[in-house]
């Protein structure tokens, strides 16, 4: 009897735990997840400067320089324009030797398989103190719709143009501006 | 290995750079900041100027001008020197008397040098809209320029 009894208790101490196991009612566990992602802009450029260009002494026109600008943005929604635009600080210096400048009206831009236009127009928007005479008229216009991120490769190709026969010699430099708006 | 570790360094970006956020939205009090990286292998030099702006409600595009003298624009830095795959902050702070107010922190780089060629400066902007309050600020400063939103 006694041995029973034991056998007895020995088995319910077993069960009883499982079945106040079975009695506990377990709450769904949920855990918040959130990622905030910013607005940002991104250009990459193939290079940060340009070699001389090649030209002939005498010549009208030098050779060409290209250079390629991938563009990625990721921008909330409500965003309505982004574009680029390029300018010199100088109408009558986008390139000097120190001495002999060359104007602005005499460096073409184009973009991807556009045409040739001279750096010689008014301010553009975007650029803010920029010389007038001294924008390039071929801007980058990006598509901006949902989800309102993307990457847009371009081909900037630039020569000079219109250059007089007694082009004093050296080596000539210059800055050219590149800018990306979003607003 | 090493293939793995050639092809990463060929898959990054030689040059590049990135702002973020392009956007900020103020109440009265106007502090905020915003990071600048040089994503690429060549040293950066990062210069900061201030302009205020406004919309052309056709077009969208940002009509930049000169400061306006009812702003004005405290930073920590206006310029730094970025190595290689280094992340910059700036800090600012806007004041304006008048509401709303459009001010834009443009961020030029350039880098590399060059004694006969063309030297590239690239530059992009930190956009920063001050009201009242800053709950819908950018939409009620473009609503007020004629834009949808």
């Amino acid at each position: 009897m006694k041995r029973s009894l034991t056998i007895c208790f020995t088995v319910l101490a077993m069960i009883l735990p499982v079945f106040a196991q079975a009695a506990v009612t377990g709450n769904t566990a949920t855990i918040n997840l959130s990622m905030s992602v910013g607005e940002s802009i991104t250009i990459a450029p193939s290079t940060q400067t340009l070699p001389a260009f090649t030209y002939a002494p005498g010549a009208a026109t030098s050779g060409t320089q290209t250079f390629s600008l991938v563009t990625t943005w990721q921008l909330a929604a409500g965003h309505t324009a982004m574009r680029s635009n390029f300018w010199f600080a100088s109408a009558t210096a986008a390139m000097t030797n120190g001495t002999t400048s060359i104007p602005a009206s005499e460096f073409f831009l184009k973009v991807n398989a556009g045409t040739f236009s001279a750096c010689n127009f008014a301010n553009d928007p975007v650029v803010t103190q920029a010389v007038s005479g001294a924008t390039c008229n071929a801007g980058i216009n990006y598509t901006l719709a949902a989800p309102f991120s993307g990457t847009q490769t371009d081909t900037i190709t630039v020569q000079l143009q219109n250059l007089p026969a007694n082009l004093s010699a050296g080596a000539y430099t210059g800055v050219l501006n590149v800018a990306a708006d979003a607003n | 290995m090493k293939k793995l570790i050639l092809i990463l360094i060929l898959a990054s970006p030689a040059l590049a750079q990135t702002i973020s956020p392009v956007i900020n939205e103020c109440g009265r009090k106007c502090t905020g900041q915003f990071s600048f990286t040089n994503n690429g292998m060549e040293p950066l030099l990062v210069t900061v100027e201030p302009a205020s702006f406004s919309i052309d409600a056709t077009t969208g595009r940002s009509i930049y001008r000169p400061l306006d003298s009812t702003a004005q624009v405290l930073m920590n830095e206006t310029s730094t020197r970025l190595g290689p795959r280094e992340e910059h902050q700036f800090d600012y702070s806007v004041k304006c008397s008048a509401y709303p107010c459009m001010v834009v922190l443009r961020t030029s780089a350039t880098g590399g040098h060059t004694d006969n060629g063309l030297q590239l400066r690239f530059q992009l902007p930190e956009v920063i809209y001050q009201c009242e309050k800053a709950k819908h600020c950018r939409a009620d400063s473009r609503k007020a320029l004629g834009l949808k939103d």
